[in-house]
């Protein structure tokens, strides 16, 4: 294994094996299976990252620096909820943390909603159906408050309960579920008033 | 006709379904029936039924394979070698203001110290002995032009050419055209030059100044008191050092120096301000020159072709500077001015109008969606040239040089992109793709040698990639043929 190849080109033992083995074997540091980790929690931790943020391109940094944070601190994983969500939660609490710095700062992550429609709309190349659909949704969501569209983002996108939203976000129970359901309100009129995604809708009915 | 009360219940019924609980036969049976009379709901259950089935974008770029993997094994590398968070955070409280003070100060005076020793050694006068020699030495109709001893290989000098143990005065353009070349320069400054480098030479009031063309050079220059610095002089500015060796490396893109031990001064014309360079460092010369840390990679191949010029006796290496220019934009016979102020600037004017960084990419995102490759190569060109220090512009730079390559068929320009990336970020997010855009560039430009060289450091760098098996081949293919033609 050469000093640039920490990685090794062995077959991948670690692509069969369970969260636990591979949560184990990745704090024991070996690499194939840290490898394994990442390409597990990539898709999914970059998926809310990109929800959280939008058309940010702060998200690669962002998923990155969750993903640091992921390998770094697996140890701690004590296999008390699924890998997933455990990484999705640093993943979330990195992201409003940066969020909120840049909120203050007023930097590009604060830029992000209004870059957003930019964003979805800046396709010359027809996108697909569902693409489409996604982007239109995912603008919308950076219109709503950080706060909010991080309960509404852990809801849709993750699947959290309001209970789990509360515990990871340590914020109070019953504002959670008032984000959650003033947040809906505004998504969904937000929605219904978007002529270019009803198209969308309807193309992909027709 | 829906009424209120049943799309709260239906949005109440939602929320429960999408955090896993379990909806039962009549509640699910009244989310179908009020979704397929109530037109809100069924619009805002369709568009949010499909981010949860995301590929990973949010809607947004997506990921392939190959970037997949190797960002992957990215941050495992980085995870290993970064410190632990426990030991960052117990270390912490240690640096008090106190001591983050003292640290700067310290610095600060070996800066100051440091600078004025150069400056210092600049400005000496030049010793009679080294003076007699360059007198001695040039041609008596023109005190400014150095004789050249080639002291290995075969040099090109105008419509002659001249060979290892032939002399000639330098007035002409020298070019290496037939494998590598070394020239002796008044005796005490050795050129060693890569094929096809080319190079001029003159002495004006004892000064060597070395006009770069083309190519790759290390030149010698063994300490002696009273020195005057060498000079060489690029298309984006110039290098000025004293009593040492530095390497000279030209390709198709802006100045990169870089420096193995000792100190330089770059600048961008004779008159502009300098920055110091320092061991293990590189610049990209410019109207603001950036100064990195240079990793292994780019110093190990120095070393070795430094090693050679140990074995013509030239004294051991006190300094080695690599500069990277763009052989494009450099006239067939003459070197342009440095003087001049011109910045590397890729293909396409500055717009009037000065817009923002991600507007840049994002209009050169929707002109390459849109298949207008010159569009978009001018808008990322355009963001390279106003924002050359944001990260859009190390994206950009990448992209154009696939563009250059793949679409707008000039893959000499590619490669001043792929290496300027290369340059600024060596072990950057896309160096696998500007290394894998150098080698394809090179064969497009039929440079075997620097291909085989190219694919022989991918392969060692990026063992895992994707593009292995292929570069493999290729590889193989080009030995066969450098086989076959030993053979003949």
């Amino acid at each position: 294994m050469g000093w640039n190849d920490p990685i090794g080109r062995g077959p991948n033992v670690w692509k069969e094996a369970s969260e636990e083995e591979l949560a184990q074997a990745a704090t024991a540091g070996d690499p194939q299976a840290r490898k394994e980790l990442v390409l597990r929690l990539l898709v999914p931790i970059r998926r809310t990252i990109s929800y959280l943020t939008g058309c940010s391109p702060d998200t690669d940094d962002l998923t990155q620096n969750a993903l640091l944070r992921v390998l770094r601190t697996v140890g701690s994983f004590r296999g008390e909820c699924s890998l997933r969500r455990w990484a999705t939660r640093v993943a979330v609490r990195i992201t409003m943390r940066e969020l909120e710095k840049a909120r203050r700062r007023k930097s590009l992550l604060s830029a992000a909603g209004s870059l957003s429609f930019e964003c979805a709309d800046a396709g010359a190349e027809p996108l697909s159906l569902e693409k489409g659909v996604r982007m239109r949704v995912s603008a919308h969501l950076q219109q709503l408050s950080a706060k909010m569209r991080e309960v509404i983002v852990l809801h849709l996108v993750e699947g959290y309960t309001a209970v789990e939203i509360a515990a990871m976000t340590g914020t109070p129970l019953g504002t959670v579920k008032d984000r959650l359901l003033r947040g809906r309100r505004k998504l969904k009129k937000r929605l219904l008033s978007d002529t270019t995604l009803r198209e969308y809708l309807s193309e992909k009915e027709g | 006709m829906a009424s209120h009360s049943d799309c709260v219940r239906a949005l109440s019924l939602d929320m429960k379904n999408r955090s896993g609980g379990p909806l039962n036969r009549s509640d699910r049976h009244f989310l179908q029936r009020h979704r397929a009379s109530c037109e809100a709901c069924c619009i805002e259950a369709q568009a949010l039924e499909m981010i949860g089935e995301d590929d990973g974008a949010g809607g947004m770029t997506e990921l392939d394979e190959l970037a997949t993997h190797r960002l992957a094994e990215q941050l495992v590398a980085e995870a290993e070698t970064a410190q632990p968070l426990a030991a960052t955070e117990k270390m912490r409280p240690m640096l008090s203001a106190q001591w983050k003070w003292a640290i700067v100060a310290s610095a600060a005076v070996a800066l100051i110290a440091l600078v004025l020793t150069i400056d210092w050694h600049l400005e000496a006068p030049i010793a009679s002995q080294l003076k007699a020699k360059q007198v001695e030495d040039a041609p008596a109709e023109n005190p400014h032009l150095p004789t050249v001893h080639v002291l290995k290989g075969e040099l090109a000098f105008g419509s002659d050419s001249v060979r290892r143990g032939e002399s000639r005065g330098a007035g002409e353009r020298f070019e290496a055209l037939h494998g590598p070349a070394v020239i002796g320069l008044s005796s005490t400054v050795t050129v060693s030059m890569v094929e096809k480098t080319s190079l001029l030479l003159s002495e004006p009031e004892g000064r060597c100044e070395i006009a770069l063309l083309r190519g790759d050079i290390i030149v010698a220059v063994p300490p002696a008191p009273g020195r005057r610095p060498i000079t060489v002089t690029t298309e984006y500015g110039l290098v000025e050092v004293k009593g040492t060796v530095f390497n000279v490396q030209v390709v198709d893109s802006g100045a990169i120096v870089k420096v193995l031990r000792g100190a330089v001064m770059a600048r961008q014309a004779a008159q502009t301000a300098a920055v110091m360079v320092g061991q293990g460092q590189g610049v990209v010369l410019g109207p603001e020159p950036r100064v990195w840390h240079l990793t292994r990679q780019e110093l190990n191949p120095l070393r070795t072709r430094i090693a050679e010029l140990g074995a013509l006796g030239v004294d051991p290496i006190v300094l080695e500077t690599v500069i990277v220019n763009n052989a494009e934009q450099i006239s067939t016979g003459q070197p342009r001015s440095t003087g001049s102020g011109a910045s590397p600037q890729p293909n396409g004017s500055r717009p009037s109008a000065r817009r923002s960084a991600k507007a840049l990419k994002l209009l050169a995102q929707k002109e390459r969606r849109a298949n207008h490759w010159q569009a978009a190569a001018d808008a990322y060109a355009n963001l390279i040239a106003q924002y050359p220090h944001s990260s859009e512009a190390e994206v950009a730079l990448v992209s154009l040089g696939q563009l250059a390559l793949e679409k707008l068929d000039r893959p000499a320009q590619a490669l001043v992109h792929f290496e300027r990336y290369r340059a600024r970020r060596p072990s950057g997010v896309l160096a696998q793709e500007a290394h894998y855009g150098k080698v394809l560039a090179l064969k497009r430009l039929g440079r075997t040698g620097l291909e085989r060289q190219a694919i022989e450091l991918f392969l060692e760098r990026f063992p895992s990639a994707l593009q292995v098996p292929s570069l493999e081949k290729r590889l193989n293919e080009i030995q066969a043929t450098a086989a076959g033609q030993k053979a003949d």
